[in-house]
């Protein structure tokens, strides 16, 4: 398993994974590193298994086996908040902000899940993202899709996390707006934050990653450097033909 | 003729803010756990009895006792929650109206087992027969003072969940669990939190129930009626409707007495029966 | 499904057979007292298989079963005494009352979300009560006595009229199983059986629930105003306490069914059977009796929402009345991911 360069012990590794939802099994004993710093990206078709992967490590599917380390602690089937509170902010697909909060208090939402003593700003957050300044006393479900996705990225960085899992952030918003978030992305992961972008739109996540995971029906079908691989071949394995 | 109209709509005010108080924490629990609490009323004259007790055995005013037992109430809210009603909220309503439904029958008969079938009454000393004059109408201390909690816990309470930081995890929660618990707030302990502050509004509401009228053990399920009228008034999840629920409710009720002594009761069920059939979305509603 | 599973449940269907036939005879070798016991508990087994079929199927939880049972009791009252009709037509007139009540209840109740159901049907029957306390003619709060000559003609003699009371309660009792079971096996049913266990599901199969759920509503308030004509003729006496008891004819109830097992056409006989087993014992416990069932049922339903024949389904491996084809996963409650 390759391990990023920039790190010794990776902030994030998972080895033997397996995730159940009542009689269905959505991952079968896989094997992910994340190091710091590192923004690996999660491909695969609808149905492959990325947002299981998300969720499990998150601790929010039924059941799973094999381990989690987060940071050298075990966070296998820790509770939720626990996990959150030792680092690890999940911007979930569909954005799932509280609709009747208002933008502030949506963002605010990251200081009480996150580390204890969380030192990032709100100021920070309104800083790379100027447009919910405005719109800070605004309720979350006034803004369009894109300034929704940001709320949900600002909320998950208040909570000043070490690795941020993406769930399909791109997913409904025009090119031109996509765009934007992954250049803010570039910026979030200069601060040092590793980030694990989950993304059926392979093109545009594996140009910013530096490590690619390609799930195919809930197995590992290709993994590496995006640059040593081909895209005939990176499709071959997204599509398992 | 007037004079006397006027007098019962004060009154009626005056009871509506106790009406208010009773309706503040199942507005609560309701708005933020989704499920109504049968026990609601019978968990009142439970605290009631308790404030009775304190108040004799430690020889102090009732309303020291309610400040010895708000800390309680709330632990009692939230271990409640925490130990029993945690375990069967959720999709289906069922479950939580039939738990809380047997809590109900548990503490009457608890209260009955306990306490005797005796009305028993809350005294707070001097306080009790203290009158206002007031613009030529006599009003009783007790009453304003219990209208004026009333208008504070309503304006307390709009800070608390629309200014403070645990309000706005309240409503989070309130707006969508499940994401709640995706992104690691956890709903679990939110809802703890938010049946601890019910707890809360239970003491106080017994307090001055307690003050104000007769309760026996089984005086529960009408406090619950009350409540619930109150809330379904008001319009769901709104606290300033809850306030004029209580109002209406309370003017209702004194002047069906005051034309028959048997017909208070009545006479406010048939008033919510016919606002609710005109208006079934409540008064003031938030949505 | 394994050999012995189908036989334990021939054996059930069995018993429940034989107990049907016993209770069709009972008057022939059992006294009045016993035949009084008896007709009680038919009467309860009504009334719970109605609730059943509210919060079991038609997820319409209600506190207020009490105020079709006093509206049944006060209109026989009314038609036999006041108007002096015929004691048989009388029952028809409980019936047709009840339904009558249960349209004006229903406007009210169904403009209630889910939760505030339960509470909105125990206003209406609040209302009913007090207002049957103001009834000039019928002895207002204190009630009244019905006169013997009501009474005799069902049967001069005490033991007659035991007898036939009991006969009325079993051809309600009947009356009720058999129109419940062809119910909720109609398209009706299905649909809310399908609800039940997944809503959309009952929505492709194309079937109106709101329309499904105001019909077992209705359906029960006829079932429950006989059930309150006959418990007047055995008790002799109306009054709004009685009659519109709360407990005797909703909250004893309500533990039946969820002791004895919700969702079921089983579980409300299992529940009602256990009730008066445990009555023998803890009726004279006074206030512990209502705690003890209270505590019971919390229990029941953390452990088994389905109740003891949730339990018992598990053993035996099926149902021994079934009402839904197929397998039924859930009730409402298994966790979705």
């Amino acid at each position: 398993m390759a391990v990023s360069s920039s790190a010794e012990v990776p902030l994030l590794s998972i080895e033997g994974l397996s995730v159940y939802y009542q009689q269905f099994r959505a991952l079968h004993g896989i094997d992910i590193a994340v190091g710091q710093g590192e923004i690996v990206s999660i491909i695969g078709a609808n149905g492959a298994g990325k947002s299981s992967l998300l969720k499990a490590i998150v601790s929010q599917v039924d059941r799973i086996e094999g381990r989690i380390q987060f940071a050298g602690a075990n966070i296998a089937n820790q509770p939720t908040p626990a996990i959150v509170a030792s680092g690890i902010a999940l911007v979930p697909e569909g954005r799932r902000l509280f609709p009747s909060l208002t933008v502030e208090e949506n963002l605010e939402i990251g200081w009480q899940i996150g580390r204890k003593g969380s030192g990032v700003k709100l100021s920070e957050v309104f800083d790379l993202f100027p447009v919910l300044r405005e719109k800070r006393r605004q309720p979350a479900w006034q803004l369009s899709g894109g300034q929704q996705q940001m709320v949900a990225l600002g909320r998950a960085l208040l909570a000043d996390p070490r690795l941020l899992l993406c769930d399909e952030i791109s997913l409904g918003l025009a090119p031109t707006i996509v765009n934007d978030l992954y250049t803010l992305l570039l910026s979030i992961n200069q601060r040092g934050i590793g980030i694990v972008l989950v993304e059926q739109d392979i093109r545009r996540s594996l140009a910013i990653a530096n490590r690619f995971y390609c799930l195919l029906e809930g197995r590992i079908s290709l993994s590496g450097k995006p640059s040593d691989f081909d895209r005939d071949t990176i499709t071959r394995h997204y599509f398992g033909s | 003729m007037v004079v006397t109209y006027l007098n019962l709509i004060i009154q009626g005010v005056l009871l509506g803010g106790l009406y208010a108080i009773f309706a503040l924490g199942l507005s609560l629990s309701v708005g933020v756990m989704r499920f109504v609490n049968i026990a609601h009323g019978d968990f009142i004259v439970l605290v009631s009895f308790l404030l009775l007790t304190i108040a004799t055995a430690l020889h102090i005013n009732v309303l020291l006792a309610l400040v010895l037992m708000i800390p309680v109430a709330f632990g009692g809210g939230w271990l409640l929650q925490r130990v029993l009603l945690q375990r069967v909220i959720g999709p289906n309503v069922l479950l939580p109206l039939l738990v809380t439904f047997g809590l109900s029958i548990i503490v009457q008969n608890g209260l009955l087992q306990g306490f005797g079938a005796d009305t028993r009454t809350l005294s707070a000393g001097s306080l009790d027969t203290a009158s206002l004059h007031i613009g030529g109408f006599y009003v009783g201390l007790l009453p304003v003072l219990t209208f004026a909690l009333a208008v504070a816990l309503v304006v307390g309470f709009d800070w608390l969940l629309y200014r403070s930081r645990i309000g706005a995890s309240i409503r989070a929660v309130a707006d969508d669990v499940a994401a709640a618990d995706l992104i690691g707030l956890s709903s679990v302990r939110v809802y703890a939190i938010a049946m601890g502050i019910v707890g809360v509004t239970v003491a106080i509401a017994a307090c001055f129930m307690g003050l104000r009228m007769n309760f026996d053990a089984t005086s529960g399920p009408s406090r619950l009626l009350v409540a619930f009228e109150v809330v379904v008034l008001g319009g769901l999840g709104s606290l300033r409707g809850t306030l004029l629920g209580g109002i209406i409710l309370g003017i209702a009720q004194t002047i069906g007495g005051q034309i028959d002594g048997a017909w208070q009761v009545l006479a406010g069920h048939l008033v919510f029966l016919v606002i609710f059939l005109l208006r079934p979305q409540g008064l003031l509603p938030r949505y | 499904m394994p050999r012995h599973q189908r036989l334990s449940i021939a054996v059930g269907r069995i018993v429940l057979v034989g107990a049907a036939a016993i209770l069709a005879g009972a008057p022939f070798f059992l006294g009045a007292g016993d035949l009084t016991v008896l007709t009680e508990f038919l009467c309860l087994l009504v009334l719970a298989w109605m609730w059943n079929l509210l919060a079991g199927y038609a997820d319409i939880v209600t506190v207020g079963q009490h105020a079709f049972v006093g509206v049944g009791a006060y209109t026989f009252y009314g038609t036999v005494v006041l108007l002096g009709v015929d004691p048989y037509l009388a029952f028809a007139a409980a019936a047709l009352m009840a339904l009558v009540i249960a349209l004006p209840a229903m406007m009210i109740v169904f403009r209630l979300r889910a939760a505030y159901l339960a509470v909105g049907t125990w206003v209406v029957a609040e209302v009913l009560m007090l207002i049957a306390g103001k009834l000039p003619n019928f002895g207002f709060g204190s009630g009244v006595s019905l006169p013997v000559r009501v009474a005799r003609e069902f049967g001069a003699r005490p033991d007659e009229r035991f007898a036939t009371i009991y006969w009325l309660a079993f051809a309600l009792a009947a009356a009720t199983f058999a129109s419940t079971y062809f119910l909720l096996r109609s398209r009706i049913g299905l649909g809310l059986t399908a609800m039940r266990d997944n809503e959309e599901a009952a929505g492709a199969m194309g079937i109106n629930l709101v329309r499904a759920r105001v019909i077992c509503f209705l359906w029960t308030a006829p079932f429950l105003g006989l059930a309150g004509a006959i418990i007047t003729l055995q008790k002799l006496r109306i009054s709004p306490p009685a009659s519109f008891s709360i407990i005797d004819w909703t909250v004893f109830v309500i533990f039946n069914v969820v002791i004895g097992g919700i969702g079921s056409l089983e579980g409300p006989i299992l529940g009602t059977a256990l009730f008066f087993i445990l009555r023998e014992y803890l009726a004279q416990l006074g206030t512990w009796h209502l705690i003890i069932l209270g505590t019971l049922s919390i229990v029941i339903i953390l452990i088994e929402p389905r109740g003891l024949w949730g339990l018992l389904r598990r053993v035996l491996g099926g149902d021994l009345i079934p009402v839904s084809h197929g397998a039924r996963p859930g009730f409402g409650i298994t966790r979705k991911s």
